[in-house]
């Protein structure tokens, strides 16, 4: 037994939503390859909805395990609740406090996958400079 | 824990041999045996299974009975040996040490540092040896004492610890040796290599836990580690734990007896071990292929991370070791420095495992770790943004 909780061990063996999406709408990755975890996350956004989540971690257990749980909670909710889900919410789905010294696994997680949104926000400003808002407009105006 | 679960990890301590449990529990029961420091009968059953653990322990290693102390453990050992000889003469200030010693002697060695002693640490090659010529070069006129680690806990790598023993001998240097990885993994005569002390562990040869000893040369000088009731010669102050020295005398006479068999099958058992992993992609062996311990295969596991691999096997019921096992109980992931020193990249260094085998594993179970391994690696490199980048 180690130290870890058993949905760590559980995420672990059977992650959630692993891989990458081919032509993702937004990339993010987090991590020093040179001496630690690294994460990487692709989101496909369509109507200020995530439509899909995928994850790659190198790492430790609890890394791997925070990207499985991550992912499966930003799935098909909206762009502004799921950039909501916090250090505390990873947490409490893997079943409770991560161990001492692995606190570095959920701010891993939750940057790799912050980025693809803001990789996602810039594209998209990107585009709506060149195309205008149509499609965005809020019903009734 | 089920019951078919695979223990692999005989480097951090081997399971309690059931002779040495029968021998040690009547120790323990209430028709106890007395202090050995008493001149009543019970004392003098103490005394009596302690000094043929004594003669048990001296035969593994082709010492004198009266050259043998007991401790608490191959950590106790080290520190008092190091310590202990460096404190003979306060006109000697340096000392000399591999690269890759066991945390034991690195810390206690460091603490001498910061204490105004002046440390030479020799390098290793890729394969972990030190180059007997720069030990040599190393030591010198106010050196109090040189430490080399005989087989490395980690890589497994076993010194050219002869030689390094004469080179010592020719200059006058004490050398200690740290021996808990390689009693009862190859045959040693102490009395023809000129060590003058050797730290020793029973729970690494299928004896109990917080017992082991320190072999010291007759004619070596040493400080007392502790002071008190002047037992184990004066060098150990303090009652001894009799059921524990019992059972490591009836765990180095098993040792000494089975030696040749349970090399050989250990050794069949690593080979295959190291056949079927590196047929698999990108795996590293590290450490010399035949200059090796007989139990241990050290692997580094390209684009996967050693925790998780290690928990991975854990869950599929396989115990195996993280680079260094020590190291792992660090907060965070921490690079095995003795990889660092044999030069490998970092990041290799966070992907190694230990796989460690004992003389009651079995080709079948080594056959199920293979296919464990493999399934363990290839989702674990799934799930890996180095890995997937590299193929
Ligand atoms: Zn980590």
């Amino acid at each position: 037994m180690s130290n870890y909780k058993p949905q760590v061990v559980e995420h672990l063996v059977r992650p959630y939503n692993v891989g990458e999406i081919g032509s993702p709408s937004g990339i993010g990755e987090s991590g020093e390859a040179t001496c630690g975890d690294v994460a990487r996350f692709t989101v496909r956004i369509s109507k200020a909805y995530v439509e899909d989540a995928r994850y790659k971690v190198y790492g430790c257990a609890a890394s791997i395990a925070a990207g499985s749980a991550l992912s499966k909670m930003v799935r098909g909710r909206s762009l502004i609740e799921a950039a909501k889900v916090s250090k505390l919410d990873i947490e409490n789905a893997l079943g409770g406090p991560l161990p001492v010294g692995k606190e570095h696994a959920l701010v891993l997680v939750l940057d790799a996958l912050h980025k693809a949104f803001e990789d996602y926000w810039n594209k998209e400003a990107g585009a709506r400079l060149v195309e205008g808002y149509r499609g965005y407009e809020v019903s009734g105006e | 824990m089920p019951n078919d679960y695979v223990y692999l990890d005989h480097a951090a301590t081997t399971p309690l041999d059931e002779r040495v449990l029968d021998v040690m529990l009547p120790h323990l029961s209430r028709v106890a045996s007395g202090n050995p420091s008493s001149l009543h009968t019970p004392g003098a059953v103490a005394r009596e299974a302690i000094e043929e653990a004594r003669e048990s322990v001296a035969r593994l290693v082709g010492a004198w009975p009266d050259e043998i102390v007991f401790t608490s453990g191959g950590t106790e050992s080290d520190n008092m040996a190091v310590l202990g000889l460096a404190s003979v003469d306060p006109r000697k200030k340096h000392l000399v040490v591999s690269a890759i010693e066991h945390p034991a002697v690195r810390g206690t060695v460091e603490h001498l540092e910061a204490k105004g002693y002046e440390v030479t640490r020799i390098g290793v090659d890729m394969d972990g040896f030190i180059s007997p010529g720069c030990f040599a070069d190393a030591l010198r006129q106010d050196t109090a004492l040189a430490a080399v680690l005989w087989a490395s806990n980690e890589v497994g790598t076993l010194q050219p610890i002869e030689q390094l023993a004469e080179i010592c001998c020719e200059k006058g240097v004490p050398l200690h040796a740290d021996a808990v990885q390689v009693a009862g993994r190859t045959s040693m005569d102490v009395s023809r290599v000129p060590i003058s002390t050797l730290a020793l562990s029973a729970h690494k040869l299928y004896g109990p836990q917080g017992v082991g000893a320190l072999y010291v040369r007759r004619g070596i000088k040493l400080r007392p580690a502790f002071f008190g009731g002047g037992q184990e010669k004066g060098l150990r102050s303090g009652t001894e734990n009799v059921a524990g020295i019992a059972g490591f005398g009836v765990a180095a006479r098993c040792a000494f007896d089975e030696l040749e068999e349970r090399v050989a099958h250990e050794e069949t058992l690593r080979n295959t071990l190291i056949r079927g992993t590196l047929e698999m992609p990108c795996i590293h062996l590290n450490g010399h292929r035949k200059r090796r311990l007989s139990n241990n295969v050290h692997l580094s596991v390209e684009g996967v991370e050693a925790e998780s691999l290690v928990l991975f096997l854990d869950a599929l019921g396989y115990a195996v070791g993280s680079g260094s096992a020590c190291a792992s109980n660090s907060a965070n992931h921490k690079a095995s420095p003795v990889l660092l020193a044999m030069g490998r990249p970092e990041k290799e260094a966070l992907s190694a495992v230990r796989v460690t085998v004992g003389k009651d594993t079995t080709q079948v179970q080594i056959r199920g770790f293979l296919e464990a391994f493999s399934v363990a690696i290839a989702q674990l490199r799934e799930l890996s943004p180095l890995y997937a980048s590299k193929s």
